[in-house]
């Protein structure tokens, strides 16, 4: 899934159902949607926080 | 006389130092504990009665010739997390492709252990991979209630006296919350304090050794063998190790403590009115109690751990999931095969965000002593799941030394843990204010699994 925090939380979690779904197949897809959801929340919610490049490292 | 399974560590130490006890009588007591309670309790994966016997006829003998020399848990059982490599006995991560998998080496903790007298009695149930999956050991206080996890076995086995002391591991909550949930002192030392070589990871940036003991004196004691510079674990600190046994008895000054009521609003309202009371005891016996607001939201710091955590679990079992994934339950199977798909750029954004919520909670820090929180939003719930890690998982986010102490009994019959946290490496600090919180609590619950 690229990271853009521009996107909204629907669109993160429609990107990783995608990618779930080329990187697993349908048939996990189910078992994982309770995840993604809950991952795609967490990504958005974390690339709210903007930081410049010369701020903090990682 | 006090019963030999109700001694702590410490008290074991010493009588059997002073020749009061004998390391046999204790190991076999505790064997005979465990012979009558395991088959309700299922705390343990792997006995070595044998071995535990073994060692403490050595170290009876050891008691015989007498001298000053004693190690400082000469003779004293404990139990291992079933992620820690004992040589000689099985490690199986609750994994069952691993049960026959048998280290040729000890874990540094387990080496430090046995090098301090420690015998090893046997490897205490963990969840599978140390994650979330419910374990099949229940709640010494109520049979019917989990006994948290991830460290399952350690705290049950250490609440219902099988074994004095016990090591687990917290990458989110697994050593607080079990801990709180069956009524024992739970602390998760600095991250980098204490050395995780041969320790099967979670998640390496969050994974902390932790220890699982009835007093905080037990606590200080293990952290005092523990700590210390590994250059095999290149997270190990490389940091003078002050002496947090002396830190006990340096004084009865009153702590400042900063309670976080952002903590309180999201906890049950059961454990939110204990931690509000405990507050208030805190300050009737001189505690400078006051208000503190987190410098960024709850919610951000947990979707930190979760995003670290799930990329950091799926690096670690990606070959195992591509070639053992049917083998993996169902919650760490789902983590690590979505952690795959958090893209490079996603993982970085996430440690920069944590490295700035780092600096802000160390500036909150330089205000108190220390956090005061619940350890966890609720007391133990039913089995289906090993609880709410949200109230730990900030610590071992940010690498902080947090401590739970249990502090009463509720209407449920299930035991109430209070948190501290202090600043990084200052154990010394957050074992002082844990005595005196202690001793402020007075608890002297038990669980009724007898």
């Amino acid at each position: 899934m690229r990271f853009d925090p521009r996107q909204s939380r629907d669109e993160m979690e429609e990107a990783l159902v995608r990618d779930a779904r080329a990187a697993w197949g349908d048939d996990r897809l189910e078992e994982l949607r309770p995840v993604l959801a809950v991952t795609a929340s967490a990504i958005w919610q974390i690339g709210q926080v903007r930081l410049d490049p010369i701020d903090v490292e990682p | 006389m006090t019963e030999l399974h109700e001694l702590t560590a410490t008290g074991a130490a010493a009588r059997i130092r002073e020749g009061q006890i004998s390391p046999v009588e204790l190991v076999q007591a505790l064997l005979t504990r465990i012979e009558r309670l395991e088959p309700e309790l299922r705390a343990w994966v792997t006995l070595d009665a044998d071995g535990a016997l073994e060692a403490a006829r050595a170290a009876e003998q050891a008691t015989r010739r007498g001298g000053d020399d004693l190690e400082p848990l000469h003779g004293v059982p404990i139990a291992l997390k079933d992620i820690y490599y004992v040589k000689g006995l099985p490690t199986t991560a609750g994994f069952g492709p691993l049960a026959d998998f048998v280290p040729d080496r000890d874990a540094a903790s387990v080496e430090k252990l046995r090098a301090a007298g420690a015998i090893v009695l046997g490897k205490t149930v963990t969840t599978q991979f140390a994650y979330a999956d419910p374990p099949p050991t229940r709640n010494p206080w109520r049979a019917d209630r989990t006994p948290g996890g991830s460290s399952s076995g350690s705290a049950a086995a250490v609440a219902a006296r099988m074994v004095p002391i016990a090591i687990g591991s917290q990458t989110a909550g697994s050593v607080l919350r079990p801990a709180a949930y069956c009524g024992v002192v739970g602390l998760k030392p600095t991250y980098g304090r204490v050395s995780k070589r041969d320790v099967l990871p979670l998640a390496w940036s969050l994974d902390h050794v932790g220890t699982i003991t009835r007093s905080v004196e037990d606590a200080a004691l293990l952290l005092q063998i523990l700590a210390g510079h590994d250059s095999a674990d290149p997270h190990s600190a490389d940091r003078p190790i002050p002496d947090y046994l002396a830190a006990l008895a340096s004084g009865d000054a009153p702590p400042r403590l900063g309670l976080l009521p952002e903590m309180l609003e999201r906890a049950q309202p059961d454990v939110q009115a204990h931690a509000r009371d405990v507050a208030r005891r805190f300050a009737e016996a001189g505690a400078d109690v006051r208000e503190l607001r987190l410098p960024a939201p709850i919610d951000l710091l947990l979707a930190v751990h979760r995003v670290t955590m799930q990329a950091e679990a799926a690096a670690v079992h990606a070959v195992g999931i591509a070639e053992q994934g049917e083998a993996y339950s169902p919650r760490i199977r789902s983590e690590a095969m979505v952690g795959q798909l958090i893209s490079g750029p996603a993982y970085v954004h996430t440690q920069r965000v944590r490295r700035r919520l780092g600096r802000q909670v160390d500036a909150l820090l330089e205000e108190v002593d220390a956090l005061l929180l619940p350890t966890a939003s609720n007391v133990a719930p039913t089995p289906e799941t090993t609880g709410d890690n949200s109230f730990q998982a900030p610590a071992s986010l940010l690498g902080l030394p947090a401590i739970s102490l249990p502090s009463g009994v509720g209407e449920t019959g299930l035991p109430f843990g209070t948190q501290l946290i202090a600043s990084r490496f200052d154990e010394v600090t957050l074992l002082r204010i844990a005595r005196w919180c202690e001793s402020a609590l007075a608890f002297d619950g038990r669980s009724p699994w007898d």
